[in-house]
Formats: C-alpha cells, structure tokens, sequence
C-alpha cells in the first residue's frame, strides 16, 4: 500500500496549472478563478495531469462556451472501463480493488488484477447475450462486487448501463426504466419482491433477454444465469475507445417532478469529473479505502465506483442498517478511510446517543463525507466530539451532473455548517431572482460556464425541449440547478434545500431549512416538512401548512402549537410562522431518501401526486390529505384570509380563533365583528404568547383591526429581545419610559394616556435575565436597552424615565449615554428609591429607621408579590428559577426578588442630565435621610411630591401610578418635559 | 331571552334631582322592532351600526335605539330628536347639561344606563366559564387575582366576570374605557355594591347568566 502523500495532489497539480498559465496560482481562490477565467487551459492540463488513457486530440478542448451546448474534447476518445481497470504505476494487481460486505456472512475481496479479468469474462459473456455498443441495459441488484462487475462489462462493451436498487417496487422501476428501451435486463431477482422482476419485464419490451445474477427458474423472456454465460463465453472482446460523450449512464432525477427525467451521461464527461473530486477535492490516493452509503439507485453509487481510477480500494455493503453502530462497525472492520454517509445517519446516531468513537477503532479514518441533504451545524459538533479530528465534508452536487458543485478541499478549513469549496472549473454562483450574483446571502445554485459532466441529453426528448426546460429556463446562459445556497467570499457554501421547497407565501420566499433548524430546538418534534398551500379562501393567495411528525407520546396540544409558533416567529421570523399546522405519521420521502416537499405539496392542496411510485410510502400521502381536510374545517382554516404578509396572516388566524369567525379582512375592525372588549384582553394574550409581542391595550385600542394589530406586533418585537414598544404615537424627539422590576409596560398605561405632550411615547422592555438564566447587573440591562433604543432614536437628546427598577436602568442608560458623548435632555425617576449600594452608612441607618426593609421585605410584601404568581402561566418557569431548583416552587417571586437584589446591588455614576425625582407621598418616610444618595449622582435634581404609595410591592396602599393619583403624576411629569 | 323592559321611571327634565335610569335590552328583537328601531337613529349612527356583521348591526341598532327611548323619556322629546353625539372615543355624549349616558350589550342582552346629575358608565357580560387562562390577561390586579383563586371553583364565573363588568363600569363612566390598564382599577373580588376607585359601584339587576355593574358618581364629585 502507498502511504499518502505528504503534501495533497492538489498541490501539484496547482503546479502544473501555473505553469501552464504562466502566473503563480497560490493565492487563496485562485486555482479556482483560473479553472473559470480559463476554462480550455485548465480542463486540458487537467486531462493530462490524470494520466488517464485515452486517444485523439485534446486540442479542442470546448466547442463553445454556452453551458446547454458546449461538447468538450470532441476528438478523445477514451474507455471508462479501462481507466478505471488499467494496471496503475505503484498500484500492484494484487492490491484489494472491491471488497463487498455482506450483513451475516464473510465479505470478500477482489484485487485489481482479479477484477480486471471479471469484468473481461463478463464483458465477453454479455456481448455472446447480444449487447452491442450503443445499447442500453438495465441492471436491477444490490451495493455489492457483482454489480460492479455487470456495470464495468457494460461499459467496456460501450453499452450504457442504468441501475436500481432491488428493494424498489415494479412501479418505481418502471417509471425509470421504461424509458431506457433496455435490450437486456441483468436482475438479482433473489433480491427483488416476489413478483416484482416478472411485472417489470412484462412493461420493458424492448428487453429481449434476461441475465439472472441468481438461481430462481426462468423468466417470461429468454432467461440466462450470468454464471452460465461466463463460463461459456469466449475471450473478453476489444475494449474499444469510444467519444469522449459516448454514453455510460442513464441516471433519472429524484422522479418527484413529474415522470423522472431520464439522463444520459458520457463517458468522459462522468470520468474526467470524478477524477478531478477524488483527486483535488478529496485527495484520494491508491492508499484510501473508500466507504460511500449508498444503494445503486443513488449516483453516489457512480461515484464512489469511480475511485477505483484513483486506484482506491472500494468498500460495498449490501445489508441493512439496524442501528447507529452498523455503519460504524463497517467502517472500523475494514480499515475505511474515507467514510460517506447522510446527514440523517449522522443525526441517528447523535440522537441515539451512540459515540462511535467510543465503541470502534477510527484511527484509520481521516475523512467524513455527508451528502443528500442538509448538514446542520450540530452535526459537525458531534463528528469531531464522537468521532475524532477528522474534516467532516459536507458535499453537494447532483444526479444531473453525476458530481458536485460544492464539496472539500484539502487545503480550505473546514467552518461549521459549510461546505469548504466551489468545485474546480465550475462557475458555481449564488444568484437572485435576476440572476445577479449574490455573495454572502441564500440564492439560487447555478454554474455559469460549460462543465463537462453536464448530461448529453435527455431520453425521450428529441429535441431537447425538456432539458432545456430543466435547466436553462430560469436564467438563460446559466445552468439552475434547483439548490438554494450560499456562497461566501472565502467559496465555502451552505445548502438551504431544494429551491423548490423553497415555499412562496404571497410573493415571500422563504426557505425552510430554517424552520427545521428552529424545530430542531423543539424536542417534541421528530421532524417536520413546510409546504406551501392554495389559500382555500383566496384566489391566487397561499399560505404555509407545516407537517409535523411527533416524537412517541407527544400530543400538538395547543401548549405545543404555541410553543412551535413562538418559537418560529422569535428564532426565525413572523414569515416563518405557518398559517396550520398539522401532525402527520410520516413524511414523503423518495427511494433515495430524499424528502418530496413537491410530493406533501400536491398532497396538502389534493391534487394527484405526480409520481408517487418515487416514494417509499406513498401511504404517507393519504394521512397528509386526511390530516390537513380535519385541520383545515376549523375556525382556524379562515386564517389566511384576507391576510398578505405572513405576520398578518397570523394575526388574523387569531382573530378568528378568539372571535370564532372566518372571513375577516384586514381592516375590519374588532368590534364590527363582534369582538367584545373582554375579547380583546384574551386576544392580546394569545399574542403574547403565540407571537411573543406584548402589545399594549392603548396601542390596539387605537387602530383596532388585523393590520394594525400585526404593526404593534411588528413595532413591539420579542419582550425577550428588549424590543422598542410604541406606547403612544407622536412626532418629535420621543419619551423613553423603561419596564419595571417585572419586565412590563403596562403598570405605564395610565400614565401615557395622560401625558400632556405631543411627542410619541416609546416603552423599553430590556431582558433582565443572561443567557444563562441569571439577572445581569443593572448595566448590563441598561446597555441592551440602550442598544434597542438607538435602533429607534440613533442620536439624542435623549428623555428617559421609569418607575422604581425601571428608573435605575434609565439611570444607568444615562451615564453611558452622558460617557459616550450624547446628550441626555431630562431624566425621571419615578419613586426610585436609591439602591442600598449607594448609600453611605449614616443613609443606610436612616433607611433603617425608616423601616423600609419592614415594609418591603415584610411577610405582607411577599403575599403581595406571590398574587403574581397566578398569572404565570403553567409550564413557564422563568430562567431564573431553573437555574436554582431551591426556588423552582416560587419562580416569579425568585425573578422578581433577584430583579431587587440586582437593583440594590447598582451603583449609580455620575449623571449631568437635569433629574426629576417624583416622591410617592407614601414613600417620604422611607427614604427620609438617603435621598442625598441620589444628590450625590445627579447634580440637577429637582424633587416634585406626588399623591399616593410607592404601589409596586406594598399594594394594598393606592399605588402612585393608580387610576386614582395618574392624573397627577401626569400632569406634574408633562410640566417637568416641558 | 331577557324579560322585557321594566317601566321608565317617571319623566324628568335635566333640573330633576340626580338619579340613574337603566334600562334592559332585548337584542333578539325580530324585523320590525328592528326596523322600528333603525328609524330613529341619525345617519352616523346607521353607517356605524351597517359596518358591523349581521349579528353586529342588530346590536347597534336596538341598543341606540333604546338609549335614544331612554333619553327622549328623560327630555320629553320624540327619540330621533335626542341630541346623542359619540366622543372620539366612541363614548355616547348627550348635548344636554346634566345627562350623561351609557350603553352595554352582551349576546342578546343589551343594558342602557342614563344618569341625571351624574357620570354612569355601565357594563353587561355573559357569565363565561372559568379557565385558568383568565389570570393571564393581565386585567386583574395582583389582588383580584388571588381573591379569585382562593373562592371555591364554583364562584370564579361569577366573580370573575363581575370584576370585569365593574371594572369596564368604571372606565366607561371615567370616559377611556381600555385605553386604560383595567389592571389599575382594582375591585373587591366577591361583592357586588361598594366604591370602586372612587366611583360608587352596584350591580344591575339582569337575568341568570348575566352580570351587568353601574359605575356612577355625581357629577360634583367625578373624577376623571
């Protein structure tokens, strides 16, 4: 075995490519822009770098530079069975070529010299079946040595071979193969379901002989066991060199788009591109042993068996997966050095809490490769916790050009979530609408230049309207390859999905893999697929269904439907917000195990799913109809009405559930409904808690309909993101009232009904609480708040004022605005008692004296503050609380005394800022003696008397900010702003 | 379905001593009480009522109607001649010294208050059945809401929706109605007369399933 070069392939080949460009190509980037900017230069030396046999002229390299036309080295010709099998420099005939694993017996191994001759006798014995050059022949058998072997003697004949797994169903296979017109059929009917190799050949007519890979009697057509033939066939026949786009493949796409479309690829096109991925990309030596999951059906499988042109050793597998350590087991057994598999294999192990590492010797395997579908940040997390410091390769690409757009490099580091490069000589782009390219943001997949793995053509399609249609209708001179991604400046990508999963809400595009990221944060959810729907109740309108599949023993209770909601709508946005949600058994996926959003699509608006023979279940489809038909004839269903944006969508769907009517336009107003105003409080709590936004009752009052309500909702934000609450409209520099102890607005209502002034009211709701559940100190608090403010007020004067806590975050907000240069113009504080931190030893006796801490941290206090504790809602422990299991049975308590003890804890500094302190008439006694605290911070400090208590903990006293003394707090605060 | 009306108390001029009239509503009424009913209300009044749903219309029809009847009692004056305006806030607004009015509708039940010398706000509501959900909606004070979880599960329905229709009473006849924090109005869970953020609070008489409060105060002593 040859040890792996010390520096990659990649290097050297670089080398080449500077010479032959005659411009040092080491910058970061720069191969790849050489590969695009020179596409004739780069793909010769690549084909002469390779050393792969062939014969011709590399001369014309390209015959135009249109990626739907252009045939590159139109006068090679060369022979994939041959490059693959050729005796390599360095690589002995005895090494292992194919080692086939099978689940409950021994594997065994074939060496490159073993092989080569049983390709040869294959060849021989299916050219005495009849296959000539040109055929086509389909080949129905598992991930094993044999199917390797029918596939290699296909090709070395120059027939073109089109291959599926057995466990597929006779409907499936024919949807692919019927259009293939096979002369001959190479089953493993042994592992075919019973009945299933005989329906299919009874629809392939064209096919005039059947080669059994097993023992079973004869078919309806002339049937031979493959084992027979070769024992009787003659010498291996020529293997001919043939065009470089001579046909080798017919691959089908994942066959959820109408009828697959039934993909011819060429010889040298498929060859030259695997190479240059194995090779550059991947690094593969004659030292690697390659393991790609995959079945025949999948075009992976094309693509791991083209590693044996790099000289690789191939891994087969025909058995099952029971578990998350079969694969693993595999890999360890046989020395696996780079190991292909799925996001989902790598997600049931991670939920299964299986640890490779821990279980299996991977001291060989120096790579990871995951390809089908999106690979989650997460995942590379726990391939480098539970399975070593090996690059996890994220790779994509496609059965339409047998490779990738993007996949590893090893040179580029590998960043979490992405894939690391463009593939070399690929114009790969993230492209908007227009086709403009986008950097750095989701667009559309394409490749702007000519590459030669592009499919010679469709079958059936004479004059290549279909491939036309496939690919170059959205963006003329582009290929669109039907992927979302995006594209950094540094090449590495991410995948977002197919582009059409991409759902369409009203002219909204949204992708869904990001809903799947926020639900992945919903454990009760197992997994979930969001489709787009004809809105039943609009013509031309659609709104998003999301079907969910439910971990066992979880219900979508309205606990759980709110928590999807809010969840969706803080962590992703209010697009993101479906308009129903629905449970589901199961979600459509394809053979490949490829999810057919096109395919739950047509199911959730009842039209006839275009080819569910793609699917595994197809049964799937039914449960989806039935589970949207019963969601959707609730009072729910209206939802979408009249609604354009999603944000408004949702708040109608509210609408109807609080008001139990449908049909509501976005300007109707709530009580032209019939909404009572006791109606209105539990519809601004379902608002609060379905879409996260505390909208203030002043604020719906005034422009009581579905359009205004989603503004409030829109301009309140996430109470957990401090957002910017407008409290009262108005024009001029805006009053700035912070949140209180509790983190709410509404104890202000009275008080910005009053307010003689016309300039707008804002309420400012900053998180109280770390990451970690813990209070931050008061500053921390202040400079998030002062952080959400500036998106709202960029520069000052700025006029700030809160009650009791709230006033020391404005206080706080003041000195770091005063610090960093703005003008503070007034601030107030509303019976904001000094905290006990800032007071000097003779204030804190005074406030002794005063028995403040009777009162507040009195026996009475707490029952007062415990009467908050009904309102919590059930199941809603605050951070706070679960961060400490001492205080789980009083949460709110716990939030608000550690709200007071952060408070006491504060230290005010210096504020220059006019002050004006309104002292509760109830209050005077109990800071007698420490307002000098306050004197101390705030040189301009007036004090104005006001009626009533401090009203916040000891409430059994009229409280300051009550309906009884508001009216003159109010009006002696509007004489302070003036 | 409500009884009928009782009899109007006897007709007085705005220099009669202070006193509130209420009047019950029946919102079920067929086509030609409603019809009636249309007639005598201004053109405002009907473009308001027709933007209403069907059920909507019916509702703002009658009950105008009958604060318009209450009123004409009171001035002696035929109903679509009662100076009735809305404030901006939609509050009903007599264009008569010492006669303020208010209205309240609840299903098929609608109560019109007119007070003589005296704000009123008044406020009608079916009983709804108790659910937890109610503490979280932030219009209970902290009080309130542990009055209520400690009656018998029985007594909440009742008590809770009195505590609204007292409330909502009291920001009516204060004139803001929820743009104020009904929060802020704190009552006393469980009794159905007293003083309620000064104004003086009493329950309606209306039939089983309905609460409906009174908020009134003379008109020397509203606060507003």
């Amino acid at each position: 075995m040859t040890p792996a070069p010390a520096v990659p392939q990649l290097a050297a080949f670089r080398t080449w490519c500077a010479e032959a460009a005659g411009v040092p190509l080491d910058a970061p980037g720069a191969l790849h822009a050489f590969s695009v900017a020179q596409p004739r230069l780069f793909w010769r030396t690549l084909l002469e770098w390779t050393g792969l046999p062939w014969s011709g002229s590399a001369d014309v390299v390209l015959t135009d530079g249109d990626v739907r036309t252009a045939r590159f080295f139109p006068d090679v010709r060369l022979n994939y069975a041959e490059a693959l099998l050729r005796p390599l420099a360095g690589v002995p005939d005895d090494a292992p070529a194919v080692t086939a694993v099978h689940a409950g017996r021994p594997a065994d191994t074939l060496t490159r010299g073993q092989l080569r001759a049983e390709v040869g006798a294959t060849a021989a014995a299916l050219a005495d079946a009849g296959l000539r050059a040109g055929d086509r022949l389909v080949l129905v058998a598992p991930h094993a040595a044999g199917t390797i072997v029918v596939a290699l003697a296909a090709a070395a004949l120059g027939a073109a071979v089109s291959t599926a797994a057995p466990d597929m169903g006779a409907p499936a296979l024919l949807g692919r193969f019927a259009q293939v017109e096979p002369v001959l059929a190479v089953l493993d009917r042994a592992a075919m379901g019973a009945g299933t190799a005989d329906a299919l050949l009874a629809g392939l007519p064209t096919v005039c002989r059947l080669v059994a890979l097993d023992d079973l009697p004869p078919a309806a057509v002339p049937t031979d066991r493959l084992a027979d033939l070769v024992a009787a066939a003659g010498p291996s026949p020529e293997w001919e060199r043939r065009p470089f786009d001579h046909p080798l493949f017919v691959m089908f796409s994942s066959g959820t788009t109408g009828p697959p479309k039934a993909m011819v690829h060429g010889a040298g096109g498929t060859l030259l591109e695997h190479v240059k991925e194995h090779r550059l990309h991947g690094d593969l030596t004659p030292a690697d042993t390659l393991y790609f999951h995959t079945t025949t059906a999948w075009m992976m499988w094309n693509w791991q068996l083209s590693a044996l042109a790099v000289g690789a050793h191939v891994v087969t597998y025909d058995g099952p997966v029971t578990g998350p350590e079969t694969l693993w087991r595999l890999v360890a057994e046989h020395g696996v050095t780079v190991f292909g598999t799925s996001p989902a294999y790598l997600q049931l192990c991670q939920d299964a809490g299986w640890s490779p590492a821990a279980h299996v010797d991977l001291s060989r395997v120096r790579a990871v490769l995951s390809t089908g579908a999106v690979l989650h940040e997460w995942q590379f997390d726990w391939v480098a916790e539970h399975v070593g410091p090996v690059p996890l390769q994220s790779i994509s690409g496609g059965t339409d050009i047998i490779g990738c757009f993007v996949l590893g490099s090893p040179e580029a580091p590998v960043r979490r979530g992405r894939a690391q490069a463009r593939s070399l000589g690929l114009d790969v782009a993230a492209v908007d609408a227009d086709g403009t390219e986008v950097v750095g943001a989701v667009g559309e997949l394409v490749c702007r230049n000519p590459f030669p793995s592009r499919p010679v053509g469709f079958l059936r399609d004479p004059d290549g309207a279909r491939f036309c249609a496939a690919y170059f209708a959205e963006h003329p001179g582009m290929w669109t390859h039907g992927d979302l991604v995006d594209l950094d400046a540094d090449g590495s990508a991410r995948l977002h999905g197919r582009s059409d999963g991409v759902l369409n809400i009203d002219g909204v595009r949204i992708g869904p893999s990001e809903i799947y990221t926020v639900l992945r944060g919903v454990p009760e959810v197992a997994d979930a697929m969001a489709v787009e729907q004809r809105d039943p109740d609009r013509a031309g309108g659609t709104r998003m269904v999301l079907l969910a599949v439910l971990r066992d023993g979880a219900e979508l209770d309205e606990a759980l439907r709110r928590t999807i909601r809010r969840r969706l709508r803080e962590q992703a946005s209010p697009a993101h917000v479906p308009a129903l949600l629905v449970a589901v058994p199961e979600l459509p996926l394809t053979h490949n195990g490829k999810r057919s959003e096109r395919a739950a699509r047509d199911a959730v608006n009842g039209d006839p799913v275009a080819n569910a023979d793609a699917l595994r279940s197809p049964g799937c489809l039914e449960a989806i109809r039935a589970a949207v038909a019963a969601a959707g004839s609730g009072p729910a269903a209206a939802a979408g009405t009249g609604a354009g944006d999603p944000l408004l969508r949702a708040v109608t769907a509210l609408w109807a559930e609080v008001l139990g009517t449908g049909g509501i336009g976005p300007d109707d107003d709530f009580a032209d409904l019939g909404g009572t105003s006791r109606q209105v409080l539990s519809l601004l709590r379902r608002v609060r808690l379905d879409l996260g936004a505390d909208v203030p009752l002043p604020v719906f009052a005034g422009q009581p309909t579905p359009r205004g309500l989603a503004r409030a909702v829109a301009a309140a934000g996430s109470p957990a993101d401090g957002g910017v609450v407008t409290l009262r409209p108005g024009t001029g520099r805006p009053v700035v009232l912070v949140a209180d102890a509790w983190g709410q607005l509404n104890l202000y209502a009275g008080l910005v009904e009053r307010l003689a002034t016309d300039r707008p009211v804002l309420g400012l709701q900053p998180r109280l609480t770390g990451p970690d559940g813990t209070h931050a100190p008061i500053e921390e608090v202040a400079a998030q708040a002062l952080e959400r403010l500036r998106a709202a007020q960029p520069e000052g004067p700025y006029t700030l004022a809160g009650y009791s806590f709230g006033g020391l975050v404005a206080t706080a907000m003041t000195t770091a605005l005063e610090a960093a240069g703005e003008p503070v113009a007034w601030l107030g504080l509303l019976d904001v008692r000094p905290p006990r931190a800032a007071l000097d030893p003779g204030e804190l006796a005074a406030q002794r004296w005063a028995g403040r801490l009777r009162t507040l941290r009195s026996g009475r206090a707490l029952a007062a503050v415990r009467h908050r504790l009904v309102a919590v809602p059930a199941g809603a422990p605050s951070p706070a609380a679960a961060a400490d299991p001492g205080v789980r049975a009083d949460p709110e308590l716990a939030f608000f005394t550690r709200s007071e003890a952060v408070g006491e804890a504060f230290r005010p500094g210096a504020v220059a800022a006019p002050v004006t302190y309104f002292l509760a008439e109830g209050s005077r006694a109990a800071v007698r003696g420490t307002l000098t605290a306050w004197r101390r911070v705030a040189a301009d400090l007036t004090v104005v008397d006001v009626p009533g208590h401090h009203g916040d903990v000891d409430d059994d006293r009229v409280g300051m900010l009550s309906a009884q003394h508001v009216g003159t707090l109010a009006e002696r605060f509007s004489a302070a702003l003036r | 379905m409500p009884p009928t009306a009782p009899a109007p108390a006897p007709a007085a001029g705005p220099a009669a001593p202070p006193g509130v009239l209420t009047r019950l509503v029946d919102l079920a009424a067929g086509g030609d009480a409603l019809a009636r009913a249309a007639a005598v209300l201004d053109p405002a009044e009907l473009a308001r009522a027709r933007r209403g749903r069907p059920a909507v219309h019916r509702r703002r029809v009658l009950l105008r109607a009958a604060l318009r009847a209450a009123l004409a009692d009171e001035l002696g004056v035929a109903p679509g001649a009662v100076p009735l305006h809305a404030d901006p806030s939609g509050r009903p607004r007599v264009g008569v010294p010492g006669l303020d009015a208010s209205c309240s509708a609840s299903g098929a039940l609608g109560v019109v208050a007119v007070g003589r010398r005296c704000r009123v706000g008044v406020d009608v509501q079916a009983v709804a059945p108790w659910t937890d959900d109610v503490l979280d909606e932030g219009w209970l004070a902290r009080a309130e809401q542990e009055a209520l979880t400690r009656l018998p599960a029985g007594a909440r329905p009742l008590a809770a929706t009195r505590a609204w229709t007292q409330k909502e009473a009291v920001l009516k006849a204060r004139g803001t109605g929820l743009r104020a924090d009904p929060s802020a109005t704190v009552t006393v869970v469980g009794r159905a007369e007293g003083v309620v953020a000064g104004w003086t609070v009493r329950d309606v008489p209306v039939p089983d399933g309905w609460v409906a409060s009174l908020a009134v105060a003379r008109d020397e002593e509203t606060r507003r």
